[in-house]
């Protein structure tokens, strides 16, 4: 054992040569700054995004303005806010592919100072942005890197010069409900029509299972040559080892200006 | 196959290393008459403390991997050796193993070893082909042993799952089918993994990124804890957690197994085949492995994310399946002039990732897709395709080892475009695909100068080439190259010290090319900018380390090693720049880092008494160029021709600084034989590690925990089941907020795991095992699962069964 003594010591000597070392700050600053939205114009409200509710969706119209009061706080020294706006066409998790029309993209980044900042962001959504579904993004940081919990809001795009929606005719199934075996396949064909253009539109199937569960099944959308009308036919098999009872189906056309109609199915499903 | 060798200037480097190792083995096999000198042999008794015979003791020596057992009398002989120096390794059930050096010349060689009992020792152990099995009570480094039966009996779903619940060490996870070692609370470039003596080259430095092993081929698992920087170079800040595959020493050793496991939590069926043996000194080896898995289960019907309450359905996470292939095939010879395998391997995962995991979650990314076992976007598709070759060949009296390597890595990371307003390149999914081709040689020496010396001396060297595709940008394409030359020994003081220690010296380069890449804004193509930088640079480090074991008497042991290590900087810490998706993060590369260095100490004390075993091992380590994430407070922005551009859905800017850091902590363990077959287990460990510029803590920190394991090993029923154990594990974990500026804290949980099995037949030709894992279905969150950040809980309760049938035909005594 006394061999190790003088080793002990020596990195005892060593440790002690870490304590008096230059540091950023005495006590670092690790509370977060906050953002938060006081008022805006338009306000938010409920709204159905991708066949989800969703209670923070603000309805803009193109060549429309959506007007944010933020407030921002830190106890130390705020740095950037951030805004960032981007589509949410393909529900951030099917697989279009496409890039459709002109998408309203808006990022803007700004200095914040002290510990109580307010700004007034007005967002002005071009007159060509392709209606649909968006997001809004609000970031702040403050100067030591501590990041706010952002706040995330869904933005729908409406275009005042074409609201009609669309008109939509099932050739299958045409009954209100449809009594079938596991195993088997159920065609949903039809034909839309629209006033405007159904170019860049969509036809998205979603269920709810007999145990109230929501499934999306599929979003087809429509050739940016499509005209006013555009017939789709998507098949659904019931697998064999899907439940047994009554399923819910919702089939929603979308025109290219996000305008919509819908319909719903009862399928029963018999072993 | 002759272009594809043509097309690759590594692979044909590695083929031609191969072949010239062919021919020193052809020369070897077919000595000059000169040299065809008579054989000579040694022969002697294994005996026990009471001087009683051993029977049936495994006697091999390590330098030729020629072996046999001892006969009714505790008798062995080995013949036709050539004039040369051995080291003879005994080892049995219920003793400690033996290593002797024995130096053949003129004259047979008789000899007497004594084995000591021992409690520690209870299973089998395994030769290896590559590297020296240390002697733990002579060793000054700290290592621990995971041998087969443990990762059978503590199975979890992948290869780190399974080690976790050894004292210092851990895993990061993503989900339940990807994860990297933790020792100590270092991870990532700072743990390396070999396997059969090679370093493991995938993409080690992502948290998504997992380790790239077939679980069920690896018999036997070493963990270094502490530095290991001088067998290893560059990257063995932490430790090292070394996989070897055991050899049929024996002549007319044959066996085959077949293992089906099933898990329940995720539906996982698992086949393992594999089959060993050995005729006349011609060694093989063969295993492939298939497993199939479904999205798994956690105890919740929703977690919560920023204001959004959002569902699991089914309480499964949406797209986490996964299935893998494995493959592994070896062959070898083992003669008195050494040893040659080659071993061929090819692991193959493809497992989704859960659909809320890029970006902000949302309840509609969610719904169900109508298969749990389907591998929707996004997911990772990872094949890692190595051939290793482990020689020892004879130089006069001496021994050469030399481990040679090439490895292959891909690894396809696929999801949707998600930099919105910039033109998705085609319909394609690919958004990472990383291709990694590493050569690897390891050559060490050992000369023998006298009983109480026994140096070694090495040299190491790798070369590496990275090439990347698909519309996401991680790496640029690079070429490194490293060496390294190093000098190590052990020496007997007293016969109760031990000194070790070493130097080492290194040279890194790293090359890359500047890349560009378009940058759009605002939905429209603004300019060519610079995503990578030109990098040219070479790095120097060298390591030491000095260390003592003393052994006062058979019970109790003190080690103390102090070592220097350093770790070159990772390309990613050099290069990077752009989204980490799933954080947000946008990380920048700075080219200019220098090498980290180490300053470790690491300390053990023991004590084992025949119903008592305890063990203290601290550690300090004061890092300096520690490299480390430092937010910026700010967005990133590009400037182009004056005008500064925002980066779209990026959040702040986190650029690559370094700084000092400490890291300090330690584990203890007792253990507590209550009854001849009931034990009690208590481990405890503790990390606490801060960076000196922020004062706060370093990121990953593993919470404080504390395992207590109660084990009662059943008595024989009849002739046909033996074996049986039961093992109840109690984990607490307490809540960690020690966490870096950004992170967020954890709480506290515990965990109850239950593990049962048994042996079937008179020769042990089947063998049963059942699990609980995570019994009482906590929902818990874990510090260092990559799906922390997004509040998602970990897997529920889940039933383990496995059963394994083996077929063994021992040689004729």
């Amino acid at each position: 054992m006394k061999k190790l003594l003088p080793l002990s010591l020596l990195f005892a000597l060593f440790f002690s040569a870490c304590g008096d070392e230059d540091t950023e700050q005495e006590k670092p600053d690790t509370e977060n700054p906050v953002i938060s939205l006081l008022q805006s114009s338009p306000n938010y409200g409920k709204g159905t995004v991708c066949s989800q509710a969703e209670t923070h969706v603000f309805p803009v119209s193109t060549g429309g303005k959506l007007t944010l009061h933020l407030q921002l706080t830190d106890d130390v020294n705020l740095s950037q806010y951030k805004i960032d706006v981007h589509n949410n066409f393909d529900c951030h998790g099917h697989r279009s592919g496409l890039r459709r029309g002109t998408p309203w993209f808006m990022v803007r980044i700004k200095e914040a100072t002290g510990k109580d900042f307010k700004a007034i962001e007005e967002l002005e959504v071009p007159s060509d942005a392709t209606p649909g579904n968006y997001h809004l993004l609000l970031y702040a940081t403050d100067k030591a890197g501590t990041e706010a919990t952002p706040l995330v809001y869904s933005i729908q795009v409406t275009d005042p010069t074409d609201n009609t929606a669309p008109q939509m005719t099932l050739t299958s199934p045409t009954a209100a409900a449809t009594t079938l075996k596991r195993g088997s396949t159920l065609s949903f064909t039809g034909t839309a029509t629209d006033n405007y253009s159904l170019a860049e539109g969509k036809v998205e199937i979603s269920y709810t299972d007999p145990a109230n569960t929501p499934f999306t099944v599929v979003q087809e959308f429509f050739p940016a040559s499509t005209g006013t009308q555009a017939d789709f036919s998507v098949p659904f098999t019931f697998a064999s080892y899907m439940p047994t009872g009554e399923y819910n189906f919702l089939v929603e056309v979308f025109d290219g200006r996000n305008n919509s109609v819908n319909k719903q199915l009862k399928v029963i499903v018999e072993p | 196959m002759k272009s594809f060798l043509t097309q690759n200037p590594s692979l044909r480097r590695i083929t031609t290393l191969l072949a010239l190792l062919f021919v020193l083995c052809w020369l070897a096999l077919h000595p000059s008459r000169a040299e065809a000198q008579q054989r000579q042999s040694i022969s002697g008794q294994v005996q026990d403390g009471q001087g009683q015979p051993v029977v049936g003791a495994s006697v091999h020596l390590q330098e030729t991997l020629q072996g046999t057992q001892t006969d009714a009398l505790g008798n062995f002989h080995l013949q036709k050796l050539r004039p040369g120096h051995y080291r003879l390794h005994v080892s049995m059930i219920g003793f400690a193993p033996r290593t002797q050096m024995v130096t053949v010349t003129e004259a047979p060689v008789h000899l007497s070893v004594t084995l000591q009992t021992s409690n520690q020792q209870l299973q089998e152990v395994v030769v290896q082909s590559h590297g020296t099995l240390p002697n733990q009570q002579e060793s000054a480094v700290l290592t621990q042993t995971a041998d087969e039966t443990y990762i059978h009996r503590n199975a979890g779903a992948s290869l780190m799952n399974t080690l976790e619940k050894l004292p210092g060490v851990g895993s990061i996870n993503m989900g339940v089918g990807i994860s990297k070692p933790v020792i100590r609370g270092l991870g990532f470039s700072r743990v390396l993994v070999t396997d059969s003596g090679i370093k493991q080259e995938g993409q080690q430095w992502g948290s998504d990124h997992g380790l790239e092993i077939d679980q069920f081929n690896v018999e036997q698992v070493e963990i270094v804890k502490g530095s290991a920087s001088l067998m290893h170079g560059s990257d063995a800040l932490g430790g090292v957690v070394r996989i070897s595959h055991p050899v049929a020493v024996q002549e007319g050793h044959y066996a085959a197994t077949v293992r089906g496991i099933y898990r329940s939590n995720n539906d996982t069926y698992g086949t393992t085949v594999a089959t060993s043996g050995n005729r006349r000194g011609l060694t093989y080896r063969f295993r492939a492995t298939h497993l199939t898995y479904a999205d798994y289960k956690v105890p919740a019907e929703t977690f919560t994310y920023n204001r959004f309450v959002l569902p699991i359905h089914g309480h499964r996470l949406k797209n986490t399946a996964g299935r893998e292939n494995h493959f592994s095939g070896t062959v070898g010879v083992n003669k008195n002039w050494g040893y040659f395998h080659l071993t061929v391997s090819n692991y193959n995962q493809q497992v989704g990732i859960f659909s809320g995991a890029m970006g902000i979650p949302r309840s509609y990314m969610l719904t169900p897709d109508g298969s749990r076992r389907n591998i929707d976007l996004p997911s990772q598709d990872i094949n890692h395709f190595k051939i290793i070759s482990n020689s020892n060949l004879q130089l006069g009296k001496n021994w050469l080892e030399a481990d040679l390597g090439y490895q292959r890595n891909n690894r396809k990371e696929l999801s949707l475009p998600h930099a919105h307003g910039a033109p998705s390149e085609g319909n394609h999914h690919l958004a990472t695909h990383l291709d990694l081709q590493t050569a690897t040689a390891n050559i060490r020496y050992f000369p023998h100068f006298s009983g109480r010396l026994e140096p070694t001396f090495g040299v190491q060297a790798q070369a590496q080439k990275n090439t990347h595709s698909g519309f996401e940008f991680l790496l640029p394409h690079f070429r490194s190259h490293q060496a390294g030359v190093f000098a190590l020994g052990k020496y007997r003081l007293h016969e109760k010290w031990f000194a070790s220690g070493g130097l080492r010296a290194d040279y890194g380069h790293l090359s890359a090319e500047q890349e560009q890449r378009a940058f759009y804004s605002e939905g429209r193509y603004v300019a060519d900018l610079q995503q990578s930088p030109n990098v040219n640079r070479g790095f120097w480090g060298w390591s030491g380390s000095l260390g003592m074991a003393y052994n006062p008497t058979q019970r109790l042991g003190f080690k103390a090693n102090f070592g220097k290590t350093f770790r070159i900087p990772a390309p990613a810490e050099l290069t990077a720049n752009g989204m980490h998706h799933g954080t947000f993060r946008y990380e920048q590369g700075d080219v200019t880092l220098r090498p980290e260095q180490g300053y470790q100490l690491d300390v053990a004390v023991s004590f084992d008494t025949e119903r008592l075993q305890l063990s203290v091992t601290p550690f300090f380590n004061l890092f300096q160029n520690y490299i480390y994430l430092s937010p910026s407070g700010i967005f990133p922005t590009v400037n182009v021709e004056g005008t500064l551009y925002p980066v779209a859905e990026a959040g702040q800017l986190y650029r690559f600084r370094q700084t000092r850091a400490i890291h300090t902590g330690a584990e203890a363990t007792a253990k507590y034989i209550l009854l001849p077959a009931l034990s009690l287990g208590v481990t405890g460990e503790y990390v606490w590690a801060q960076n000196r510029t922020t004062q706060l803590p370093l990121p990953f920190t593993p919470p404080f925990n504390l395992q207590t394991d109660l084990e009662y090993n059943l008595p024989p029923v009849g002739a046909f089941l033996s074996d049986g154990y039961l093992k109840l594990n109690y984990g607490y974990y307490a809540a960690q907020h020690r966490v870096e500026r950004n992170e967020p804290a954890t709480g506290s949980y515990s965990l109850v795991n239950l593990s049962t099995g048994i042996s079937l037949g008179t020769q042990k030709w089947g063998q049963l095992s059942f699990q609980v894992q995570n019994l009482l279905d906590e929902r818990y969150l874990n510090h260092l699962s990559r799906y922390r950040i997004l509040n998602l809980p970990e897997p529920s309760r889940n039933y383990v069964i496995s059963l394994a049938v083996q077929l063994e035909r021992k040689p004729k005594a």
